[in-house]
């Protein structure tokens, strides 16, 4: 089967109770019917194929979970159609949850009061994972999370990154076809983050999982997948490859300066005059702070140059058009013009 | 890559309830109730219960049932009523509230079956309680607490087997409440508010008024605590305790069949919080 | 002090409208409530089905006792509840936030949760002793008196959860000491204290006084035979009821940030 996902104008919404202020308006509104639709996702298509490896962002409230949760089954779908392995998820649930594997951030799997082992002595039987698979899977993943202290550790008395470890391990147990793993680093410290991301990477080239990852730290992003799909308010903004996405929202590159004292007009009408030549503008300037904007990639050097001969600069940075800027300054954006090409 | 598993064979989804039937049994050791207070809670409402009826055989000496068997009846129905607690009412509620019944419905099994699983394994916690108590009481009652007759035992046992299913379906249809209302307490309590009226743990259902007693013939909640000590009294004999026994099952089946209905439907309306 | 309780109201109000927007966990309390009168009623019935009296207590005086305990209940509940969460505020350590805030923990704790079910027992509280009050032929003041009780009542009950609770400070595990509580003293008090053994009715007259403000009145009203040292004695045992309860929170607030824990 080529497709691991096929979705269609998939959309859901849900209906919420019109609410008054105040606490007469509160018992009011207990005995009144208003109601108002809420639209988590708005009708988005997309296709994964097997073995692709996909992000998927978002600002909270874009409607990530919402699509995630009907992926997986878990919530109907008020609209369109999608296909997960051939499956509607919705009707043929227990069939599907044998060959996915799902990490849900904050809410682990695990049984709560028996140790970590017993969980997954649990779900070998349960997913009915062959012993050629499982006696690579389970030590792999021992090793890889550091599981081995904490095997005969009930679950509730463990911290949260211990948790998360335990959980991903278990998710990933019966090598699935499509794995969904919703904030999988949430929580994490920074080097368990690159331990689990490595992890991730491994066991998807290894059994060729289909990865759809939907995460805030973009680094998740950038070292495992290829692929990048964004929603922004139920709507599907972009879908292709990290280096597409770069390229359509990489506008200006920035060269935020701090400087000595603030610059005076007639100083910074002469440093205008000069950086456009090499495509640069000045953007901002407020007291100590400058900045300045470019378009062309190779102008940083020149323009930096110019900038340290016409004023003092006390500290320099950067911006690069790396992912992480780009995805802050479309959040930042007002609805309308996020939608421009 | 691995090739994907098909669906799987009934032989293969009953070794994975067994699996999770041992893991159940492992965590029901380790889940910590509150045994000792709800002990003594029991303990206090059976006093209670006993006064009350101890005044009305002081002025009323000649009722239906002597009050020596009344005592019986009311400890064993304490017994069994405490046998049949269904932690996994609150489980659930709770799990549906804070959305961790998402991974629940993300597992290869089946839900109703899962959970009935998980309550046969607290049934044998809860029920080890209840055979304390019923020591107890042959302290104190002495040869007055055992059945009649072996047959009559058998039957019992049978009886009380079908109310443990009979109980287990009622809870499963009124915690999909919680799908629909999010609510804890509510689904819980009303269930218990119907179950203390028509059961029959207060009190023998031949005591009632006709109209009360109309009403909890027709209803599953005699088949808990009711039908199963009749027939352990020797109340109901023969024909009568086979057809307490049929309807038992006949409810057993149609709660299942009515709980499966509902689930269906909760979950096309559920919204799980969070994202 | 004008301050604090004008905190406190604010506090009240805007937890209740939290509660509101939660209108079907109103409705399912309200009717859940209901239903558990109901089954005591129920019981009554069957009970009565078979004996004319109690211990020489008539239905309509037995449905006095049953409205009084409901709408004390109902008032601690929608005012008090908050008390009921204390155990697993302490097993999680939400109860740290709670002791930074520049209020009297316990008179804050206390009014910050209101359960919105409480308007069935209320409600029902109400009828019951109205319905009795008009089949007994009271005279005037025991309208005016009875609703006085039922607030005496609730804040000896609210006082009882506290002492409990107070409990688990120390006793930090999975005892449920207020469930205890409370289910013996919502059970036992229902009933005419006559029909409990004297330990008994000692302790639920001054030990823990819940029946001194429903039993008391109603025996007293009724023309039932009493002690004369118990009239007087309950009342005090009341009042040195609540100031214990107080006693208890601060000496349980003390053992939590000793051991910081």
């Amino acid at each position: 089967m080529e497709n691991a996902l096929h979705v269609e104008n998939l959309a859901k919404s849900y209906k919420r109770r019109v609410r008054k202020p105040g606490l007469a308006g509160a018992f009011q509104s207990m005995f009144s019917a208003k109601t108002e639709e809420f639209h988590a996702v708005k009708g988005i298509s997309f296709s994964i194929k097997r073995g692709e490896k996909v992000g998927l962002i978002g600002e909270n409230g874009a409607g990530k979970s919402t699509t995630l949760k009907m992926l997986t089954g878990i919530i109907v779908p008020t609209g369109g159609q999608l296909e997960v392995l051939g499956l509607v998820p919705w009707q043929k649930r227990r069939q599907l949850a044998l060959n996915i594997g799902v990490v849900f951030g904050q809410r682990p799997q695990l049984l709560w009061d028996i140790p970590v082992r017993e969980t997954f002595k649990l779900l070998k039987d349960m997913y009915h994972i062959p012993n050629g698979v499982f006696e690579i899977t389970y030590p792999e993943a021992v090793k890889r999370l550091d599981l081995e202290p904490l095997l005969s550790t009930p679950v509730r008395l463990l911290s949260l990154g211990q948790r998360m470890r335990c959980d991903l391990a278990a998710s990933l147990l019966h090598a699935p076809a499509v794995a969904f793993l919703d904030e999988p680093t949430i929580g994490l410290d920074l080097t368990v983050k690159e331990q689990v991301r490595e992890y991730i990477r491994d066991m998807q080239n290894r059994f060729g999982i289909t990865l759809l990852i939907t995460t805030h730290d973009l680094k998740d992003i950038t070292e495992v997948c290829d692929r990048l799909l964004l929603l922004d308010k139920g709507k599907l903004l972009f879908d292709g490859s990290l280096k597409a996405f770069e390229k359509r929202f990489a506008n200006e590159s920035r060269i935020v300066a701090e400087l000595h004292q603030p610059a005076t007009p007639a100083s910074l009408k002469k440093l205008s005059a000069e950086i456009k030549r090499y495509g640069g503008a000045i953007t901002l300037s407020e007291g100590h702070r400058l900045i300045l904007e470019y378009r062309e990639a190779g102008a940083a050097p020149a323009l930096t140059q110019i900038l340290l001969k016409r004023q003092k600069v006390v500290d320099l940075t950067l911006e690069k058009t790396d992912i992480d800027t780009i995805v802050t300054r479309i959040y930042r954006k007002p609805a309308g013009e996020k939608m421009k090409p | 890559m691995r090739p994907l598993q098909p669906p799987l064979t009934l032989l293969s989804s009953f070794q994975s309830y067994a699996s999770y039937f041992v893991r159940c049994l492992k965590a029901s050791f380790a889940y910590r109730a509150a045994t000792i207070t709800n002990l003594l809670t029991a303990a206090v409402s059976y006093s209670i219960t006993i006064m009350i009826w101890r005044q009305v055989y002081s002025q009323n000496p000649n009722l239906l049932i002597s009050s020596d068997q009344m005592y019986v009846y009311l400890l064993l129905a304490g017994c069994v009523n405490y046998a049949m607690i269904m932690n996994i009412e609150f489980r659930i509620s709770q799990r549906i509230r804070n959305g961790l019944v998402a991974t629940d419905l993300l597992k290869p099994v089946d839900f109703q079956i899962a959970q009935g699983i998980q309550a046969i394994s607290d049934g044998f916690f809860n029920g080890s309680m209840g055979i304390m108590v019923f020591l107890c009481g042959f302290f104190v009652f002495g040869t007055r607490m055992l059945p009649p007759d072996f047959p009559c035992f058998c039957l019992f046992m049978i009886s009380f087997l079908l109310g443990f299913t009979v109980m287990y379906g009622v809870c499963f249809v009124f915690v999909q409440g919680a799908f629909y209302t999010y609510s804890g307490y509510g689904i819980m309590a009303s269930r218990n508010a119907l179950q203390l009226t028509f059961s029959g743990v207060s009190a023998p259902l031949a005591f009632y008024p006709p109209l009360l007693k109309t009403i909890a013939d027709w209803l599953p909640f005699k088949h808990i605590i009711y039908s199963p000590i009749s027939i352990y009294m020797g109340w109901a004999k023969n024909a009568d305790a086979y057809q307490l026994i049929l309807q038992q099952a006949c409810w057993a089946v149609f709660l299942f069949v009515l709980g499966k209905l509902i689930m269906k439907h909760a979950l096309k309306q559920l919204e799980v919080q969070g994202g | 002090m004008r301050e604090n309780i004008k905190l406190y109201l604010t506090a009240f109000n805007t937890a209740l409208q939290a509660k509101f927007e939660y209108r079907v966990d109103f409705f399912v309390g309200v009717l859940t409530s209901c239903m558990l009168q109901l089954s005591s009623l129920f019981f009554l019935w069957v009970v009565f089905h078979q004996t004319p009296s109690i211990n020489g207590w008539m239905p309509d005086q037995v449905i006095l006792l049953f409205g009084m305990t409901a709408a004390a209940l109902g008032l601690s509940e929608l005012f008090f509840n908050h008390i009921w969460f204390v155990p697993s505020y302490i097993v999680q350590g939400d109860l740290d936030r709670l002791l930074t805030y520049p209020v009297n923990s316990l008179y804050f704790l206390l009014i910050t949760r209101p359960e919105l079910h409480a308007f069935g027992n209320l409600a029902t509280g109400t009828l019951l002793t109205s319905y009795a009050l008009i089949h007994l032929n009271a005279p005037w003041y025991a309208w005016v008196f009875f609703p006085l009780f039922a607030v005496s009542g609730c804040l000896v009950y609210t006082a009882a959860l506290v002492i409990a609770a107070s409990l688990s400070f120390k006793f930090v595990g999975p005892t449920s000491i207020n469930l205890f509580v409370t289910n013996i003293l919502l059970n036992a008090t229902r009933y005419p204290l006559s029909i409990y053994p004297q330990v008994v009715q000692i302790v639920l007259l001054v030990l823990v006084p819940y029946g001194a403000f429903h039993y008391l009145p109603a025996s007293l009203l009724l023309g039932k035979e009493l002690n004369l040292w118990i009239i007087l004695v309950t009342p005090l045992a009341a009042l040195f009821f609540f100031w214990e309860a107080g006693w208890f929170w601060r000496w349980g607030l003390n053992q939590y940030e000793s051991t910081g824990s």
